[in-house]
């Protein structure tokens, strides 16, 4: 095992003399060990502070009267062996015992540590994530889709009425299939269709006007528009009467000078046609290279660039009920970074309901739903389990097959969550039937909505 | 071309020193932070409290400070969280004040807020832009080096092609540039993983998945679906055991380049300019981190002397990983 695990996991236990921290080495019985960088004059009192796993929180111990016995001297540090009195404290032992069960039983377990966790002791009646669930699956994608979009096709628009209708609703249209769809047979028909599809023909969201359309792709430049169909697309938006914003991935070397060239011809284009267009900004180049295009083409801050820890399994995180308010919060909340992004001109942030709330800072900001983003490779990792058949002989796709177009990835039932291309993604469907939720990310900021299809 | 190589507590420093290591990188979390949000709002990107992956305490630091002043082989520390919140830059700018007293100098940060806000506050400290920013093109570059930038370290899934081209166009005089080499390949790209890792459950990309089809779709790839289809009704295969090793120097020495390799291009990385290559390990077994690194240090060596090698790669492969090259391979 190239692991390696301490006898005592030096963040689980810390211990202090005076106010200084010092690393606890060894606990046996009523013998403690720690590590000092230089020697310590009075070791009567000892402080030991141990991590609390399932409370997610330290619990301190502290040592008076206590012995010394033994002292070693080396070139860089002293450790110190002290004798303490246990009947100090008579719980102790057990919380000093499970930290020598958790160090010990990387050793003693085979597999992922976190696969096992389950197996101690301590651990019997805590919520852990079920492994077993790990091996139900759905047969197929549809069946995967179906379980995903029933409750939303059962709420009708009177059910799911919203008092808070201040907000756009816009389409991410994001792949090769839509980009067809919409050529052949428009924006507005294309909706229509996607939501009879999903099983949402009765659903709210019929109803509601579609005003903006995201054209491109977050994460796979493959999936972005070629010029001639982009051509297409924006006559289609400008005929529809329908703003745009086009939606940029990560950039490498050679995508650079393309991009140049779509941030000229966009300019062109808004300048003819009387628009301004949105682009986001999902790698740090495009904020220098749309600087010179401000008055036709508005930043937005991307999905890739306004981090947040999307999981489906957060709620199983042991502190998460502690800590789960600020767990909604994120960088650009900091008025430093948002006074930074508002410099280059990025006031918009691109939210996604995610299972856990985003705490929305100030202005005003879009929110996608009902698929975020939990990852993505830089390297295509369905392309190398389709053409390698082994998901880790990844390379940079040149020229894509878009197996994308038929083919994702399911993953078991109970964690939401589908792979699709470069990326895998967690399903929330909660704005889709919580009229509620949506009303009060609305009050929070959020004026505008974005739906995907896939 | 230096090693950079990974340190996960004061015990391991003087043995990878003498692997070969010119470089160290680590982690620490403090008192003072885990009391506050444990590991669920993480100060770097190891996010488990059970693996040793960081140092706890600010007395190891300085122990390990001691062993920098005799042995003139930095530490680099680390806080590359994606984000942090607005409360937590005050108390990072505290906890980098307390490690710059005791001789660190240098912080690898992947929070563009927090390279702002220490850039803002006038902290004199050299940073170093990790590869969780994914700055992957020489713009990004120009854009960072605002803030006075000492090295740009390049994500994985970065090809070499890509690096030179970054390097020849940024034309940033004095910069330093570092490369993954060793361990750790990800599935996904560092910068892009929203996934929690902790002690809890395993990363996300470790939970099963099937390929499956949609039913709208053409008929392109009927191979892959074949395939696919057939591995999907074989279930319950039996797991996998590791082969048996006659002993413990067996198994390090085999398990090289295992778990994420790009040896092979050590020639390349060094013309194209390339100053520093990442063995990546926080909590591994410092045997096994010593074998890597004093291997790297040999291949590097042999780099220098092999300019018009062209052979170099397959003499690396050769003589280091007996042409079994891992399915994880860095610079495919």
């Amino acid at each position: 095992m190239r692991l390696e695990f301490q006898e005592i996991p030096p963040l689980m236990a810390i211990g202090f003399i005076e106010g200084q921290d010092y690393r606890i080495l060894k606990i046996c019985g009523d013998e403690i060990t720690f590590e000092s960088d230089e020697q310590i004059e009075d070791v009567d009192v000892l402080e030991v502070s141990l991590f609390n796993l399932t409370r997610s929180e330290y619990q301190a111990f502290r040592f008076t009267d206590c012995e010394l016995l033994q002292l070693k001297q080396r070139e860089f540090s002293c450790t110190y062996t002290l004798k303490v009195d246990i009947g100090q404290h008579e719980d102790f032992p057990y919380y000093s015992g499970i930290l020598r069960q958790l160090a010990e039983f990387p050793q003693t377990a085979s597999g992922q540590v976190q696969s096992r966790l389950g197996s101690l002791d301590f651990l019997r009646n805590t919520q852990m994530y079920d492994y077993e669930k790990d091996s139900d699956f759905h047969e197929s994608y549809e069946l995967q889709l179906a379980e995903w979009f029933g409750p939303a096709s059962r709420t009708t628009i009177e059910s799911g009425r919203h008092s808070r209708d201040d907000y756009e609703l816009a389409l991410a249209i994001n792949n090769t299939r839509l980009y067809k769809q919409v050529a052949q047979y428009g924006y507005k028909a294309l909706m229509q269709s996607e939501l009879e599809r999903l099983g949402l023909d009765k659903h709210w969201l019929v109803s509601q006007p579609l005003t903006r359309v995201y054209i491109g792709n977050d994460y796979c430049p493959h999936l972005c528009p070629d010029e001639e169909i982009l051509c297409v697309l924006l006559a289609e938006a400008l005929s529809a009467e329908l703003d745009v914003t086009i939606v940029l991935p990560s950039l490498t070397e050679a995508q650079l000078e393309p991009v140049q060239r779509l941030l000229d011809n966009l300019n062109e284009w808004c300048s003819s046609a009387g628009k301004t267009v949105e682009v986001t900004v999902n790698d740090w180049s495009l904020f220098l290279l749309l600087e010179p295009y401000r008055q036709t083409i508005t930043p937005v801050l991307g999905k890739l660039l306004n981090k947040i820890k999307k999981d489906p399994r957060t709620q199983l995180m042991f502190g998460y009920e502690r800590h789960k308010e600020k767990m909604q919060e994120n960088n650009v909340s900091a008025p430093h970074y948002s006074a930074f992004l508002n410099k280059w001109g990025i006031t918009r942030f691109e939210f996604e309901a995610h299972g856990t709330s985003n705490r929305i800072p100030e202005g005003t900001h879009s929110l996608h739903f009902p698929y975020y983003q939990i990852n993505t490779s830089a390297f295509c990792p369905l392309y190398a389990e389709c053409v390698h058949f082994n998901i880790y002989k990844q390379k940079l796709v040149e020229h894509c097959p878009q197996f994308c177009g038929e083919l994702c990835k399911l993953y078991p039932k109970h964690v939401n969550m589908i792979g699709r291309g470069n990326s895998v993604f967690g399903f929330d469907g909660t704005l889709l039937t919580e009229p509620d939720v949506l009303d009060q990310y609305v009050a929070n900021g959020i004026d505008r909505l974005v739906f995907s299809v896939e | 071309m230096k090693i950079v190589a990974p340190l996960s507590n004061a015990d391991s420093y003087e043995a990878l020193v003498q692997a070969g290591a010119d470089e160290f990188f680590c982690g620490i979390v403090p008192y003072e932070w885990l009391k506050r949000y444990s590991n669920v709002l993480p100060l770097n990107r190891r996010e488990t409290l059970i693996v040793s992956y960081n140092i706890g305490t600010y007395s190891s630091m300085r122990i390990i400070g001691k062993m920098v002043q005799h042995y003139q082989v930095p530490v680099k520390i680390t806080f590359n969280s994606h984000y942090y919140l607005k409360e937590h830059y005050p108390l990072i700018l505290d906890i980098i004040e307390r490690l710059m007293d005791m001789g660190f100098t240098t912080f690898i940060i992947g929070d563009p807020a927090l390279v702002l806000y220490l850039r803002e506050k006038e902290v004199k400290c050299d940073i170093h832009i990790s590869s969780e920013l994914e700055v992957i093109n020489n713009v990004s570059m120009k854009f960072f080096n605002q803030f006075d930038v000492s090295r740009f370290i390049f994500p994985r899934k970065t090809t070499v092609d890509n690096m030179m081209s970054c390097i020849t166009s940024s034309s940033m005089q004095g910069m330093e540039y570092e490369a993954f080499i060793m361990n750790a390949f990800c599935l996904y790209s560092g910068s892009f993983c929203n996934s929690v890792h902790s002690d809890e459950f395993v990363s996300s990309c470790n939970i099963p998945s099937r390929i499956a089809r949609f039913n709208y779709s053409q008929q392109r790839f009927a191979k892959v679906d074949r395939f696919y289809n057939l591995k999907n009704r074989v279930k319950n295969l039996p797991p996998e055991h590791p082969a048996e090793h006659c002993n413990e120097q067996q198994m390090i020495k085999d398990s090289f380049g295992k778990d994420g390799c790009g040896v092979c291009k050590v020639k390349e990385l060094r013309q194209i300019g390339i100053t520093h290559l990442k063995v990546v390990g926080r909590g591994y077994s410092v045997k096994y981190l010593a074998n890597d690194i004093a291997n790297l240090k040999q291949i590097i060596e042999m780099s220098g002397h092999s300019v018009n090698d062209p052979d170099f790669s397959q003499t690396i492969k050769e003589s280091f990983i007996a042409k079994r090259c891992p399915d994880v391979c860095y610079y495919p």
